[in-house]
């Protein structure tokens, strides 16, 4: 029923009211006519029907023999759309460009979408796909699908397989990853497992090796732990990787100085400039930005969670100048003490602090952070034994 | 002569239920109309040569053979052809009658 109502909507029709005479007949008559006629309804002796321009034109002779006088309720229609609005240029050129952008940019790829990656990223896939070619605004048809697979999966070494699907206007991408890696070369250097520095043992694991010291024993840097030479029922000597797994108590001291507060610098002012992305066309809403050090926050239209090729781009760059002198105690020392910190998390990045002292000084030159810290450390470090020759032999 | 047409119209009469017996057809489809009914809501009349009455609680189409009477409310006509008519409407009886 659809097809037929926008037939008759291209076409044009009309709905027509006749009223007197015989409705029967002048039904009988335009049917042998040939005149289509739908949608006819009776109200109270009037007959209203849609008919098509042309059949209207012939309706005049069944009235007439039926008695029957016929007027135009109101025309419908693509045709007198367009007769009414014939003076309206704009809107002929406002439809003929409609159809236009809709031809030219469902040709062009809108999306791509990358599935079944898990340890490689989608923006690596994506990214490789651009450099050949497949990205939002590209024409479709330009895309070589077999040659676009084979130079991708020699770009990305952790990806064994590819298929790149179009589906209307979005490409979707899917991927299969590489599995079992081969076996990373083991160094079997004969080596012991001495203590990276001070403190006490507290869990001790070993893998292979001699176990040269037990659990709470105070041990200090350079100490052995695991030993590497282990002697055989017969006499003889056997070299191997010592391994294990060995965590002891540590102290670490660590002082921050602020000395001159001068020297901290604070953002002055926030240059920002916004850029349309319209299918890969990148159009600047603003000047140039020169600064190499700026942040972007992008925004696309999402439809039903579908990322469009329309967004807007947003280049931020921060200037930093230097800060007016602090004279607040107060901010002094919150500043020493986020240095401070700041210094520890990285320091004490791969322990586990288990005690921790802050003491906080002030003098005329600046700020003194003291802090002693008592971490929790995996303190075996390999060190290879220096094999003689000729002890090798005997 | 006389024996001749009478034998030409007893054939005439007989070759539409030959052809449809052998084609596992209704002998009825040759000759009378088809008439396909969705629900209480719209009926398809196939074979229809004028409307005798009309009206919008009484439809009477004529078939050839039979009157069919469309009785209901707001009964309209959907697409009034020779070779289809779409009644329209809430149809509450279908009368035939010779």
């Amino acid at each position: 029923m659809l097809l037929f109502k926008i037939l008759h909507f291209l076409r044009g029709y009309v709905r027509l009211k006749a009223q007197g005479g015989f409705p029967e007949r002048f039904l009988n008559l335009c049917s042998n006519k040939k005149i289509p006629l739908w949608n006819v309804e009776s109200r109270g002796g009037i007959l209203l029907a849609n008919t098509t321009p042309n059949g209207y034109r012939q309706i005049r002779t069944p009235a007439k023999k039926s008695g029957m006088k016929v007027r135009i309720l109101k025309k419908y229609g693509l045709p007198f759309f367009a007769f009414s609005n014939r003076k309206r240029i704009g809107l002929l050129f406002g439809i003929v460009c409609f159809f236009l952008i809709i031809g030219i940019l469902s040709g062009m790829v809108w999306t791509v979408s990358v599935e079944g990656c898990e340890t490689v990223s989608e923006e690596e896939i994506t990214d490789a796909l651009a450099s050949l070619g497949v990205r939002p605004g590209v024409i479709r048809q330009k895309i070589d699908i077999e040659k676009t697979e084979r130079e991708a999966l020699g770009k990305l070494p952790n990806i064994s397989w590819m298929s790149v699907n179009f589906q209307g206007s979005a490409v979707i991408v899917e991927v299969r990853e590489t599995t079992g890696k081969l076996p990373e070369t083991q160094d079997d250097t004969p080596s012991n497992l001495v203590a990276a520095a001070d403190g006490q043992i507290v869990t001790m694991e070993v893998f292979s090796g001699t176990r040269e010291q037990q659990v709470s024993a105070a041990v200090l840097k350079g100490d052995l732990l695991v030993g590497g030479i282990t002697e055989n029922k017969d006499g003889t000597v056997n070299f191997r990787k010592a391994q294990g797994y060995i965590t002891a108590i540590t102290s670490h001291n660590v002082t921050t100085t602020l000395n001159e507060v001068s020297q901290l610098r604070m953002i002055s002012d926030i240059d920002s400039r916004c850029t349309l992305v319209f299918f890969g066309l990148k159009i600047p809403l603003g000047p140039f930005n020169s600064n190499k050090e700026s942040y972007n926050e992008e925004s696309y239209v999402t439809l039903n969670g579908i990322k469009m090729p329309v967004g807007i781009v947003l280049d931020r760059s921060y200037k930093t100048a230097q800060a007016s002198a602090v004279t607040d105690a107060n901010t002094i020392r919150l500043l020493a003490l986020e240095e401070h910190f700041s210094e520890c998390s990285q320091k004490f990045e791969y322990m586990k602090i288990m005690e921790s002292q802050t003491t906080l000084r002030q003098s005329k030159s600046g700020v003194t952070v003291t802090g002693d810290y008592k971490c929790l450390q995996n303190i075996g470090e390999s060190k290879e034994i220096e094999i003689d020759a000729q002890s090798a032999q005997q | 002569m006389a024996r001749r047409r009478r034998r030409n119209e007893a054939c005439k009469n007989e070759s539409p239920k030959m052809i449809g017996s052998e084609l596992s057809i209704p002998i009825s489809a040759a000759t009378m109309a088809h008439i396909e009914i969705c629900g209480n809501r719209e009926a398809i009349v196939e074979g229809c040569r004028g409307v005798l009455e009309y009206d919008d609680t009484l439809i009477k189409l004529d078939t050839g053979k039979l009157i069919i009477t469309f009785t209901g409310s707001e009964l309209c006509l959907g697409t009034f052809q020779l070779q289809q008519t779409v009644i329209r409407g809430n149809i509450v009886s279908i009368d035939f009658s010779n």
